[in-house]
Parts: C-alpha cells; structure tokens; sequence
C-alpha cells in the first residue's frame, strides 16, 4: 500500500505532467483524428493518382526509362527516392529535388506506370488542408525543433498517463470498478469519468503516445544510423561529392532481387540521400509475411561499379523506428480499426478535457474524495491527494 | 475494525482488477493486427473494441439510473 507521502508525489506529477502538456495534446488528438483517415481523405479531394488498368501480365519497363521519364517531367531535378505502395501496385511514387541533399520543401512528387513509363500525375503533397494537418501534428511548422518539443510534450503525456494509473488507486478505493456519481455534484460526475475513460483507454493512450515520441525522433535516430551501420560502407566515398552519374537502378534492383530471394521491392533511396551514403543505392527490401512486411532489409549497391556492397539487417532502434508507425498511425488492420482508433481518440480528448476542467473548477467545489475516516492513515492520504490534485 | 481493515486491502486487487484485464486485451489487439490479416485483425477490432464497450456500458448505467452508486 502506497504511503500518504507517496500518493501526495504522484499526484503532483500527475497534475504538472498533464497540466504542462494538456494543450498540446489537445492539437495533436484534434489533428489526429482527420489524420486517422489521411488516405481517405486525400482520395476524396482527389489528390490520389488512378492508375490505369492493364492487362495482368503487361511486362514492366526497366526502372531507368521509369527514372528519364520523372526527370524529363521536371527538368533540373534530380530523383532522390523511388517508392512502392503495396496499396498502388504497379505505380511508382518518386520524390525528386533540385539537389539530392535538399529539404522536404524542395520535394516534388511524380508518379509513374512501370508498366509503360508514362507520367500518370504529380500530386502536390505540399500544400492543402491535410498538409496543414500534418505539419501542425507533426512539428507545428517549426521543423526538428517543433518535433523534439511535441516529442518532449509526448512524454510528459506518457508520464501523466503513468501517473494517472498509480493515484487511480487511492481514488477509487471505496468505488467499485465504473461508479459514475451523477447525483451529488457535477464535480464527482467529472472525475468519475475522468477516472473510468482514462482507465479503460491506458493501453492504447500508452502505446500511441510513446509511438508518437519515436517517431518525433526519426531524423536522429536516421543520422544515428548512418554514423553507425553505414559508416564502414560509406568510408570510400567521405569527403566527396554525392555520386552524380550513378550506375543503372535497373540493374542495382536486379542485384538486389537475387540477394534478397522472396522479398518484394519497397524503396530505394539515391546516392546522397538521408537514408543512404554518398556513393550507394540503398534498396530496401520488404518481407512476404505481415509482420516482416513491416519491416525492411537494406541492400547497399555501389553506385559507381554497380556491385553489391553488403546486406544489413536492420538494428533495433530502425525496427522499433519502422514497428512505431503503424502504431501510432492506426492503418494496419482495415476501415474497422481506423473507426476504433479515432473513438478513441475522441476518449483521449475527453480525458484532457475533462482533467482540464477538474483543474479549472477546483476552487468553486472541492473534490469530496471517497469518505475513508476509518483509519487517520487513510483520512489523511485521501484529503493529501485531494490537496495535491486541486 | 478488523474485518474493515482486511476488506480495504482487499480492494486493491479489485480496484486494478477490470482495468487490468482491459489493459491486457487492448495491447493484445494493438499486437495481433501487426503479426497477421483477416482473422487477426477482427481480433484486433475486437480487442480494442472492448475499452469502448465497456465505456458506452457503464455511460449507459449511469445516465438510465442503472446500478448508480452514491
């Protein structure tokens, strides 16, 4: 049984972790929940490019007429990614920028049929209201700065949730489980809902937030991986210019295929790129099942000889990096899920809410705490937490 | 007195009991849509369903007069 004294701590950090976080939390669960639907959404403002329908067994063309034909769309820019949606077979997505080491803002996006080369659209990512949606969950338009801070918020959110669990107990120990008081004050009526949603939701609330905070740390933990993983491939090409003319991607995910047998192609990141080294094609490289199909093996192929330079299994910290967006996303288990995940999402915004008001309102009716004059140990641990709470 | 006391500590199993079980099947739902499709995703849907349900019970108690406590 926790100590008067230890009830008082954890309710003080339950009331500044939650107090400190609380409006930021409210903007990333309100913009959460259209984002929720991001896919749908975006088909529905028509920013989805149709691919057009082909016989079955039409050949695809080599990846690099797929490659002139983007650049040829977009004169002057070079392709810094090639992408595979497993949902858009037979498309691929390209992001292409003025220089390979240019920042999201310089990104275009070119789609193209790899079963002709044809350009079928150039959807504009950067602009519109989901854009604005992302940008304001993401980083609130201040870049890895604004990240790290909501990062920051999202542990402290963590830390709430944490805390919120450990004083659950004192509160409700003289209630059964999901007791509503909706007689006496609207006060007791708050936080018994409070406590009840809050409870149920602890799982989720734990999971997505702390999946949230991972995936605030992405570029870190990218640069990390550089420095680590790719450094002893790298070493050749350090202190040089990315490699300009690079050798055929065609024949680099040839390589790649027969290294990787039973695998299906995901991504491929251009010499010079964020996820790759100055002198390498990073094929990554997906599994079959569902579970490995979430996760991806890179293929280093030299840039300049066209050889395979190594295979690498990802390191923990990618995995946790890769696992952590299906996570916080919601997007891995159909429309069903999807629906589950924004009701409780609008659960979470209940409990910020309604925590906020029990704040808010602690002066006009103090919280009359479950009545446990039976022993002065309980008296007093009841009325500290009712002090350190308000 | 005594048979007081006893019954306080008994509570702290009951008190963590539900939501202790909820925690458990929600993070099973987070899990098993990520290990396979079809019939591991309705388990998923399922599983994470359960917080909800119990959420619209227990709402539902309150509001119709149900089981209400004082």
């Amino acid at each position: 049984m926790l100590s008067p004294q230890t009830v008082r701590t954890w309710c003080w950090v339950h009331k500044w972790s939650s107090l400190v976080s609380t409006a930021f939390l409210l903007l990333l669960c309100v913009t959460g929940l259209p984002l929720v639907f991001h896919d749908e959404i975006s088909e529905l403002l028509g920013k989805e490019v149709h691919v057009p329908e082909l016989p079955a067994d039409t050949p695809r063309v080599s990846l690099d007429r797929v490659v002139a034909s983007a650049t040829a769309a977009r004169a002057g820019e070079v392709v810094k990614y090639m992408f595979w949606d497993p949902d858009k077979p037979n498309a691929v997505t390209m992001t292409l920028a003025h220089s390979v080491d240019s920042g999201p803002e310089d990104h275009h996006v070119v789609v193209v049929d790899e079963r002709t080369a044809r350009v079928l659209g150039q959807p504009r990512l950067q602009e519109g209201p989901l854009h604005i949606l992302l940008k304001l969950h993401m980083d609130m338009f201040a870049d890895l700065p604004g990240k790290l801070f909501l990062g920051f918020m999202g542990l402290l959110f963590v830390v709430a949730v944490i805390s919120g669990i450990v004083v659950y107990g004192p509160f409700m120990r003289r209630l059964d489980f999901g007791a509503v008081r909706t007689g006496k004050s609207s006060r007791l009526k708050w936080l018994d809902l409070h406590n009840l949603l809050g409870v149920v939701t602890v799982t989720w609330a734990l999971v997505v937030g702390f999946t949230g905070v991972i995936n605030t740390w992405s570029e870190p933990i990218l640069k990390f991986w550089q420095f680590n993983q790719l450094a002893e491939m790298a070493a050749p090409f350090r202190g040089k210019p990315p490699v300009t003319t690079p050798s055929s991607v065609e024949s680099a995910v040839a390589i790649a295929r027969t290294a990787a047998p039973g695998m299906t192609l995901s991504l491929i990141a251009f010499p010079g790129t964020k996820l790759t080294t100055n002198g390498h094609y990073a094929v990554f490289m997906r599994g079959a099942a569902p579970l490995t199909s979430r996760l991806r093996s890179p293929l280093l192929v030299n840039a300049e000889t066209g050889e395979l330079a190594g295979k690498r299994d990802l390191p923990w910290y990618m995995t946790a990096l890769l696992l952590s967006q299906p996570l916080h996303f919601g997007d891995y288990g159909g429309m069903p899920l999807k629906i589950i995940w924004a009701l409780l999402d609008l659960v979470t915004i209940f409990v910020l809410g309604s925590g906020l008001h029990l704040w808010i309102a602690r002066s006009r009716s103090p919280i009359e705490l479950p009545r446990s004059s039976q022993t002065a140990e309980i008296g007093l641990m009841s009325r500290a937490s009712q002090e350190r709470l308000s | 007195m005594r048979d007081r006391q006893h019954s306080i500590k008994l509570r702290g199993p009951h008190v963590f009991g539900i939501p202790a079980l909820l925690a458990v099947t929600s993070g099973s739902g987070l899990i098993s849509a990520l290990v396979g499709d079809g019939f591991w995703d309705a388990l998923s849907w399922f599983a994470l369903g359960a917080p909800l349900a119990v959420i619209a019970c227990f709402i539902g108690r309150a509001t119709w007069g149900v089981g209400r406590r004082v």
